[in-house]
């Protein structure tokens, strides 16, 4: 029989080789997930804040993965005192660590120290800090408590999360980011103007002209293994000299920089993952990081000359960064040597002369964006045909993701349809549509058209709440005669999936119309919007025109997953 | 042979582990249910559970609650490749940490952190430690001291230099 020998608290080591079997070694790191690959995530998302390592309710996500306190627990063999009697003074200073950890607010956890003599150093052994400061002048508050954190160093940082509500001083951020540049072994986060909404920053960044804030300069971290800033606009420069020796992922975002940036082997010579999410000034970036595995460069505002030599990179995302004309004028061009890279999500303008790809034999999901079917705006010629060259460029992908646009006021306009000519030999397409409430069959059968030979097709309808209602003869319902299509076959689709079906007359239709034109459907997975109430009739509604061999399947998103 | 015979299986064919408390207390679970405490896992794959396995820091009544809220848990850990049966939705867990969590007595709450420490259940310690820091939260040293039944045993002095030492994280 096992009999396992209880942990006595008078620290003496006996019950650590039992013990320690039940350590688990803390789980790895999260894989970083910049981009969804089945594409739900969608590239509507692009805008939308990008997971940042600022996100409270991730951390403690996290912590509950084993990344942060799994040495604490291999610490609590000293301190265990078996069943104890029902105090929170019966348990272990690990575990209390734990708990300490868990108020988010390292000042909070210092507060215990006045609690007894036993709590006196307990939030010492807390091994990450959440520190606030409010004045942007002063951050002392930071610098004391990394101070008295270090004074018996019973445990490293793993993790560091700062918050300046206000606009903090490039000196103010600098004065305790060189304090904890040494002590930090994990994770480093600040976040600077936390106050400002999101979306104000994003305009900041895009306003014209950008209040001077003054630049940070970021010390060396030899230590940690991942870096997010969000600057709220501050300027940042990289250290002259120095190796970021563990840094696996670096993450900035509202960010200011003064021209070039190089990130290299000498520099980071681990950096795995990279995102620059909204930042100006930063006209060159030249990466050569041969163990980058993906990147994600989005709102990059003025970027003319992009050079990545990334022999590993396999995700990309890159939106939102040359769309401007005013830049487009001056761009130098961009060089991109990724020959391992299997998603590409490049949600921007586009022209062969000035964006070069190497090969890329390993692509498998190829993202574009946005097509416009209707419209009138310069935006809607300009990006088509942009949109247009990007997919002449891929002879042959698995999978193609598009978003589609209709404008929420249509009035008499043209269809557009046509700025696409030919799509890559794909298996499966994936329509994102943001409709505004407008008819998108017609959109939809256009491209079929042009790659009738797929498997698999998802088409993803509005997300949001109920918009804009078309009015009749509305242009979205252009060409009209899209119901009756029989000019085109689709042998091969097996099967069709939509997403956010809300249950309209010209959604049904468009399920007829592939249910006629694709003969050998095997399978149709509907999943239902959250305001569609009689959504559990809709299975009876399309197995009566589907053939009976079809599976159907008719299920509502959970509220998690939409927004609205 | 005999370690054979002891080695109950459920209808769904899992293997069965006997888990006995400090005061002889036995619960029979699927290994399944078991291995989510990592100490348990890790003695099922050194094979040394055949004859139940003796947890003298853990009385009865914690372990029961450790071997309800494992139940109710097993979908989780069967996801990750072993077969069970559907496990139960991500809302009614939801629903079931919380009203397990909320309804603790301090005491009891205090004993359950232990358990599943020495377990090594990571969720449970997880959910548990937080449930603590949201007791925390909010509160005067003096206010925790009242709710945890914790003594001050410093002089004023003491208590007096010690906010000096912290000033940063007294001051408002």
């Amino acid at each position: 029989m096992a009999v396992l020998v209880p942990i006595d608290g008078d620290g003496d080591g006996e019950g650590e080789g039992g013990r320690a079997k039940a350590v688990t070694d803390p789980a790895p790191a999260p894989a970083p997930a910049p981009m969804d690959m089945d594409g739900d995530r969608g590239a509507l998302d692009v805008l939308a804040p990008a997971p940042m390592a600022m996100d409270l309710d991730r951390d403690r996500g996290r912590d509950r993965d084993g990344y942060g306190d799994g040495e604490a627990l291999v610490a609590s063999t000293r301190n265990g005192r078996g069943r104890g009697r029902g105090h929170l003074n019966d348990l272990p200073e690990d575990i209390l660590a734990v708990i300490l950890r868990r108020l988010l607010d390292t000042r909070a956890a210092a507060r215990t120290s006045l609690l007894s003599r036993r709590w006196r150093h307990v939030w010492k052994w807390v091994s990450g800090l959440f520190l606030h400061h409010y004045q942007p002048h002063d951050s002392s508050i930071v610098r004391a408590a990394l101070a008295a954190h270090a004074v018996h160093a019973v445990t490293n940082i793993n993790k560091l999360y700062v918050v300046c509500l206000r606009s903090a001083t490039p000196d103010a951020a600098a004065s305790w980011i060189r304090v904890a540049a040494p002590l930090i072994s994990g994770e480093l986060a600040f976040c600077n103007r936390a106050s400002v909404p999101f979306h104000m920053l994003f305009d900041e960044v895009f306003s014209d002209p950008i209040e001077e804030r003054g630049a940070l300069e970021l010390p060396c971290f030899t230590r940690a293994t991942k870096i997010a800033l969000r600057l709220g606009c501050l300027g940042l420069s990289l250290p002259p000299s120095g190796v970021f020796a563990a840094l696996r992922e670096l993450r900035l975002s509202f960010v200011r920089f003064h021209g070039e940036l190089t990130l290299d082997d000498t520099v980071m010579p681990f950096l795995e993952g990279l995102e620059i999410y909204s930042a100006r000034g930063l006209a060159s970036l030249t990466l050569r990081l041969k163990h980058l595995n993906w990147m994600n460069l989005s709102a990059v505002r003025g970027l003319l000359r992009l050079n990545a030599v990334v022999p590993r990179l396999k995700f990309l995302t890159v939106s939102c960064c040359f769309r401007s004309s005013t830049w487009l004028v001056a761009m130098a061009g961009v060089c991109i040597v990724a020959e391992e890279l299997q998603v590409l999500k490049w949600l921007d303008w586009y022209c062969p002369r000035l964006i070069k790809f190497s090969q890329m034999p390993r692509l498998y999901v190829l993202s574009v964006s946005p097509f416009y079917p209707y419209g009138r705006h310069r935006q809607h010629t300009k990006f088509n045909p942009s949109c247009d060259r990007l997919l002449k460029t891929f002879s042959r992908i698995r999978c193609l993701e598009m978003l589609v646009f209709i404008e929420p006021h249509l009035g008499g306009v043209n269809p557009l349809m046509e700025g696409i000519t030919r799509l890559p030999d794909i298996r499966f397409l994936h329509l994102q549509f943001s409709a505004h409430g407008h008819v998108y069959g017609a959109s939809v059968l256009y491209m079929l058209t042009m790659c009738t030979g797929i498997s698999n097709l998802k088409i993803g309808g509005d997300r949001y709440k109920d918009q804009d209602v078309c009015p009749p003869n509305c242009s979205c319902d252009q060409p009209p005669n899209w119901r009756d299509n029989k000019d085109i076959s689709m042998r091969s689709l097996r099967e069709v999936q939509m997403l956010n079906f809300r249950g309209k007359e010209h959604e049904l239709d468009l399920l007829r119309v592939l249910v006629r034109v694709a003969t050998g459907i095997r399978r149709i997975r509907i999943t239902c919007h959250r305001s569609f109430a009689a959504w559990e009739r809709l299975s009876a509604v399309i197995r009566s025109f589907a053939r009976p061999e079809t599976s159907v399947e008719v299920s509502q998103a959970p509220p998690s997953l939409q927004r609205q | 042979m005999a370690a054979a015979a002891a080695e109950a299986t459920t209808d769904g064919g899992g293997k069965m582990i006997i888990l006995i408390s400090a005061d002889g207390k036995r619960f029979e679970v699927t290994e399944a249910v078991a291995s989510q405490s990592q100490l348990i896992s890790n003695m099922i794959e050194d094979d040394c559970t055949e004859n139940g396995v003796r947890l003298p820091n853990v009385d009865g009544d914690i372990l029961t609650m450790v071997v309800d809220y494992c139940n109710m848990h097993a979908g989780d850990a069967a996801a990750a490749g072993d077969t069970m049966k559907a496990s139960s939705t991500e809302e009614e867990l939801k629903k079931f940490d919380a009203e397990l969590v909320q309804a603790l007595e301090n005491p009891v709450l205090f004993k359950l952190i232990l358990a599943a420490n020495f377990l090594n259940i990571k969720s449970l310690l997880d959910m548990t430690c937080q449930r603590v820091a949201d007791m925390m939260s909010g509160k005067t040293p003096e206010q925790m001291r009242e709710t945890f039944s914790i003594e001050n045993d410093f002089t004023p002095e003491e208590e007096a230099a010690i906010r000096q030492e912290n000033a940063w994280a007294f001051d408002d």
